[in-house]
């Protein structure tokens, strides 16, 4: 990239695109005033929303830092965005977020004080806010997902996704990459683009957290781990994962291989035992698995200051089987029936918002 | 966003679970079907005390 022109631009921009978020809008913007943002670099792209998200984005920010367009879908208001405000010529970095997202008190510090130029794009840590027993389980998934997994992924250069909570590109590749794909997940799709362009490395800073609503009902839940892996299926057929010799096809065959794993252990496994009238490996299988998830549970609270979440771990079981019955039926509606094809500019978001508990992070 | 993705408690049970049987001797196996129903009927009993818990308003 141009250093003379980089010296001149402001560091980082925040981009936060908003569809009907009235509920939620305020706490966000008053969480990256408090996490170092000065309120000039912070811009909110309303997609349709007939809601008051923008009148309450007003309070915060000049008239000229919001922007409204006809509902075209998050990617899209994302790109919109980035050139309505004139973004890749005044800033070196663009953070994405999503609108109902909070910053702990130094996540916008710690972010500039560690982007570099030799990467094109990073993500920060993702903690969830405190809940229910899906809350509590979504603590133990954000642990060792990125705890452990995150930074295996960054070593190796495989990070899978930059989630929407934590988003942040250079912006001199935003003009190579395709806003227009309308997927269902739109941060994955961004991401998969970055390894198949080879566009260059992904930052994963962990002293950047930044915390996340989860549903607060089986439901909702439900909904969003559907979308999630409609989702990656649909970015692993639209990019053809497992047909190219690139280090990201590998990590993504051992993620669709730990679900495999579990399917087998569920399925074929008790069939064989039965008929051999052998129940010792799948005795050993189910020990074996109790003590490291147990384990690993226990880190997860010890990490997060969370023993709430010790109490609800026999309810983690059936979430990790919900997760695999919804990854293959993700996979059953893309790869096989070649559902969800079409562009659809909806939000998933949309009647699913809930009033952030900004207390829990010491913003008010 | 799209979350953290399968996290690594499959695979390495498996492998665990399968060089534990290679490893075992025959006669001390069975122990281990009985370790394993009373692990499960107590993560059943622990379930059903939480829920509980939760629909009293203690959780």
């Amino acid at each position: 990239m141009e250093m003379s022109a980089t010296s001149e631009k402001r560091k980082l921009a925040l981009i936060l695109p908003a569809h009907n978020e009235e509920v939620v809008i305020g706490a966000t913007i008053r969480s990256a005033l408090a996490a170092g943002m000065d309120k000039s670099d912070i811009f909110v792209v309303s997609d349709g929303s007939v809601e008051r998200t923008l009148m309450i984005a007003l309070n915060y920010l000049p008239w000229y830092n919001t922007f409204a367009q006809a509902q075209g879908g998050k990617a899209m208001a994302i790109f919109n965005g980035i050139k309505h405000f004139g973004i890749p010529e005044r800033y070196v970095w663009v953070h994405i977020a999503d609108a109902d997202g909070i910053f702990s008190p130094s996540y916008f510090d710690e972010l500039k004080a560690r982007l570099s130029t030799e990467y094109v794009a990073a993500t920060g840590h993702v903690q969830s806010l405190k809940g229910g027993w899906i809350s509590q389980y979504r603590t133990y998934e954000y642990t060792v997902g990125l705890e452990v997994m995150r930074r295996i992924q960054a070593k190796l250069g495989t990070i899978p996704v930059i989630p929407g909570a934590t988003c942040v590109f250079r912006t001199d590749i935003i003009d190579k990459l395709d806003f227009s794909q309308h997927s269902l997940t739109e941060d994955m799709d961004l991401t998969l683009q970055i390894h198949r362009k080879k566009l260059g490395k992904i930052a994963y800073i962990p002293q950047a957290k930044a915390f996340t609503q989860d549903p607060k009902d089986f439901g909702d839940y439900f909904k969003q781990v559907m979308r999630w892996y409609r989702g990656a299926w649909q970015i692993m057929t639209r990019h053809r994962v497992g047909r190219r010799l690139q280090k990201i096809d590998g990590y993504m065959g051992y993620m669709i291989a730990e679900e495999v794993v579990l399917l087998l252990e569920l399925t074929i496994l008790p069939v064989v035992a039965w008929w051999t009238g052998n129940y010792n490996f799948l005795a050993l299988m189910f020990l074996n698995d109790m003590v490291i998830f147990f384990a690993l549970t226990l880190w997860s609270a010890k990490l997060n200051h969370r023993s709430d979440m010790l109490g609800a771990f026999p309810l983690f079981y059936i979430l990790r089987f919900v997760n695999m019955f919804a990854f293959f039926k993700a996979w059953y509606e893309i790869v096989v029936q070649h559902k969800f094809r079409s562009d659809s500019p909806g939000w998933s978001t949309a009647g699913r918002r809930y009033r952030i508990m900004t207390e829990a992070v010491g913003i008010n | 966003m799209s979350g953290p993705g399968p996290t690594p408690t499959q695979i390495v049970p498996a492998v665990l679970g399968a060089s534990t049987v290679a490893a075992l001797p025959q006669t001390g196996a069975n122990s281990a079907v009985q370790y394993a129903v009373a692990a499960a009927a107590g993560l059943a009993v622990w379930a059903m005390v939480y829920v509980g818990m939760a629909k009293f308003g203690r959780n």
